[in-house]
């Protein structure tokens, strides 16, 4: 077996098998399930996240202790995340242990939920919820995106509302999972040292009683809302600016220009908006990014500055995306947006973890299995023409803009 | 299959050579690898500013990246990014640092970028107020960060004079600032005299180090030293704010690196905050609730070291979660189990070898090295090193520290319950 290269397989229960091989110290391994918060119904708010939690809260044949020692027997890195569109258990250890991590994190998917874990574990989250509220940072963008989506799903906090995670039972949580949490919707992806038949006989052992099922997503019509919107709360002290916009999704062709384009505006390091803010001071940070979803996608940025100059730097945040929209990328800056973002391909790929990620959502979104390499070619093939011609069919402009500020001092 | 004979050490000897003008260079080389980092760390901290003008260095360290040589400021980042090269760096209370990372065929073409920052920067008229209002919006940033701001607050109780400033300068002086006076400051401050700059990635060593000689062979300055830190007395202290949360710090004296029973102290703090099962985690967040984030680790300043505990909470458990944490700071004393030991061993051996797959964190370990160990340690010796303590190595080690003496730091609403005690 070559050195370098992909292995994929499925198995009898619908569980998905993908393999990235390199020759690395160390191996990868993610489960991941084509779950978030955006499969919740409102009343559910959290729950995805919230049975992310409990999964290290152990299984029928371990605890919270037992779960968390395995993890530094094994010595292996280990955390999990949940978003709008995936709950993704991850973790990375020297090669040999691959076969003890694989089943550590197959256990995971399968948490006991015992009732005195639920409520610990709910304190973690209403504690993660508080913690929230004290960043204006993120707290900005979860009431900006609520406000954007207007009611679709992928507006709707990841955390949950206090009022929600506080209403959800073990055994809400319990018929969420078996809704949702089927081997239909998962995949488990190997990166870095491996021997491929080794994983698929493990995996196919260790979930032969997993229910095939899994839920079917729904993708209503996204009518955003425009224009501008504020709040404005007690224990803010600067004004953080939000905004979004309608971009291409994750299986649109032109998601490779979508990002270009917006890192040629929103670079936090040269891009148009911190020329236009950060370098003279303005804000202390300007950025805009491409956030691609399932079916979906969005243009987002961010600012934060003073409140006092809120006004200046909104109308500037404006003016420049707009000038930018007009005048579409010049050659040198699509260029530059090139090799730069090729380079973060790269760095990600310097270590099996970092390929881990992209490699499952590229397999997700569009049933591909993309290299580096194939990446790095696909984005410096992307012409600008390409990019010129996205820009008339999705303007990058804010479509809705949202502030969190300070109270106004009565 | 034995796997073991590629698991140690770096794929190549490191290089360790100080250039004439005294620029230390440390290559890692990792020879086929098609990415490269660069990190430049050198004594330009807000230590050194002067009394009457705290925050010199954050504007220095911004000013001197807007243009250099032939290049202002725009066409300088256009040159960067025209690699690829992802820029990065800060200021800190001791040192500054810059680096980059790109693809390792470029490096010729960066480094000189890079380099020029250093010994050929433009310091433009034109620039200097841009990069003070970013300074002052920074500071003002501060605000609505409410960890970053409990962590200045640990400083400034950890030590009295220059070593207790911000890091982000002062709003007063920053306001008052002047082009010529920070220019002034550039020629003493930004000085091959104890500086460092690590490579690691794709490439030879002797080219990578030649590479570094040419790119850096014009910049010229001897440091000024800095002074000694002075540690204060540990006193409790609570800091008014209006967070949905109280932000709780503990502060108390550690070996600082390369002191007798260092080893055994990373060993001792892996089990006590580092490893996933480890008892602060466990005590705090798995069987009580009571945080989302809970932390501990040993931080160095100018040969001081200490320790820095932290978790957040909503108020009316802080008075708990403060108890807790200082129950398992002095149970700590006591020493841990034969168990507790192997798990972080294998947590510390394990993070290191990971690590030692990505460039980045290559170069900051061996820049870290250099400035907290005064040399690159090769990776075999930091892992033998790790092997070596025995449990009653590690114990009688944790029997010999002093009582716990801590400075306890809470931020938010008022601490509930009262039931904390000093």
């Amino acid at each position: 077996m070559s050195a370098t290269g992909h292995d994929h397989a499925r198995l009898p229960n619908g569980l998905r098998l993908l393999g990235e091989r390199s020759p690395a110290r160390s191996v990868a391994v993610g489960l991941m399930f084509d779950v978030g918060a955006r499969d919740e119904r409102k009343d559910e708010g959290g729950a995805a996240h919230f049975l992310e939690h409990l999964a290290f809260k152990g299984d029928a044949g371990r605890d919270a202790d037992d779960v968390n020692r395995a993890f530094d027997e094994l010595g292996a890195r280990c955390n999990a995340s949940t978003s709008h569109e995936r709950t993704f258990y991850y973790g990375a250890a020297l090669a040999e242990r691959r076969s003890e991590l694989t089943a550590l994190l197959l256990a995971l998917a399968r948490p006991a939920l015992r009732p005195e874990d639920v409520e610990l574990e709910r304190q973690v989250i209403l504690e993660e919820i508080a913690m929230v509220d004290d960043q204006p940072s993120a707290r900005a963008f979860e009431l900006g995106a609520e406000r954007f989506f207007a009611g679709h799903p992928l507006g709707a906090s990841v955390l949950g509302t206090p009022a929600t995670v506080s209403s959800l039972t073990g055994e809400r949580l319990l018929r969420f999972q078996r809704r949702w949490y089927g081997s239909e919707r998962a995949l488990l992806a190997v990166t870095g040292d491996y021997a491929w038949d080794e994983v698929v006989a493990q995996v196919e052992a260790l979930t032969a009683a997993w229910a095939p099922g899994g839920g079917r997503r729904t993708y209503p019509a996204l009518v955003p809302r425009s224009g501008v919107d504020e709040g404005r709360a007690d224990g803010v002290t600067r004004a953080h600016l939000t905004w979004f916009a309608p971009a291409p999704s994750a299986q649109d062709p032109a998601r490779v220009a979508a990002a270009l384009l917006a890192r040629v505006v929103g670079d936090e390091d040269n891009g148009r908006l911190y020329w236009a803010l950060v370098e003279p001071g303005l804000v202390d940070e300007a950025a805009a990014w491409f956030d691609p979803a399932d079916r979906s996608g969005t243009f987002q940025g961010y600012a934060a500055t003073d409140d006092t100059l809120h006004d200046l730097v909104a109308e500037r945040v404006d003016a420049t995306l707009a000038r930018f929209e007009r005048e579409g990328p010049t050659a040198d800056e699509w260029a530059r947006a090139q090799r730069g973002l090729a380079t973060e391909v790269m760095l990600r790929a310097e270590t099996p973890m970092g390929r881990l990620a992209g490699l499952a959502d590229a397999w997700f979104d569009r049933g591909e299995v993309e290299s580096a390499d194939a990446a790095v070619d696909r984005i410096l093939a992307t012409s600008v023409a390409g990019g010129r011609a996205l820009l008339e069919r999705a303007p990058i402009a804010a479509r809705f803009r949202f502030s969190w500020r300070p109270a106004r001092s009565s | 299959m034995s796997r073991g004979s590629r698991l140690i050490g770096e794929d190549a000897p490191l290089v360790d050579v100080t250039l004439p003008h005294g620029l230390r260079v440390v290559v890692d080389a990792m020879p086929g690898r098609a990415t490269l980092s660069a990190q430049l760390r050198w004594p330009l901290g807000t230590v050194g500013d002067p009394d009457d003008a705290l925050g010199t260095a954050v504007v220095l360290h911004e000013w001197l990246q807007r243009g250099a040589g032939g290049l202002d400021a725009r066409a300088q980042a256009d040159a960067f990014d025209r690699y690829g090269a992802q820029r990065g760096g800060g200021v800190g209370r001791e040192h500054a640092s810059l680096g980059f990372a790109c693809q390792a065929r470029d490096a010729a073409a960066v480094l000189p970028l890079l380099a020029a920052s250093l010994w050929a920067p433009r310091l433009d008229e034109a620039e200097f107020e841009g990069a003070r209002q970013l300074a002052l919006q920074e500071l003002a940033a501060l605000a609505d960060a409410p960890a970053e701001r409990l962590s200045e607050a640990a400083v400034a109780a950890r030590y009295a004079g220059a070593h207790g400033r911000g890091a982000y300068g002062r709003r007063s002086h920053l306001g008052r600032l002047r082009p010529d006076a920070v220019r002034r400051q550039a020629t003493e401050r930004l000085v091959p005299d104890g500086a460092v700059l690590a490579l690691a990635g794709g490439g030879e060593a002797e080219a990578l180090v030649d590479l570094a000689a040419r790119a850096f062979g014009e910049w010229r300055g001897r440091a000024v030293p800095a002074p000694a830190p002075t540690v204060r007395r540990p006193r409790r202290r609570h800091l008014a704010g209006d967070g949905a949360q109280t932000q709780i710090a503990i502060l108390d004296a550690a070996v600082p690196p390369g002191g007798r029973g260092w080893t055994e102290q990373a060993l001792a703090m892996a089990a006590l905050a580092g490893t996933s099962a480890s008892r602060l985690w466990t005590e705090v967040r798995e069987r009580r609730g009571l945080a989302y984030e809970v932390a501990s680790g040993v931080r160095t300043q100018a040969g001081d070291a200490y320790r820095f505990t932290y978790a957040a909470t909503t108020p009316s458990r802080a008075a708990e979660t403060v108890d807790v944490l200082r129950r398992e700071l002095e149970r700590w004393r006591e020493g841990i189990a034969e168990d507790e030991l192997r798990r972080a061993r294998t947590w510390l051996r394990a993070n290191l070898l990971l690590d030692g797959e990505a460039t980045g964190a290559r170069v900051a370990r061996l820049a870290s090295d250099v400035v907290r160990f005064g040399r690159p340690r090769p990776l075999a010796e930091v892992l033998a090193a790790l092997e070596a303590p025995t449990v009653d190595d590690v114990n009688r080690f944790l029997a010999g520290r002093p009582p716990l003496a801590a400075a306890v730091l809470t931020m938010g609403p008022a601490v509930g319950g009262g039931g904390t005690r000093a």
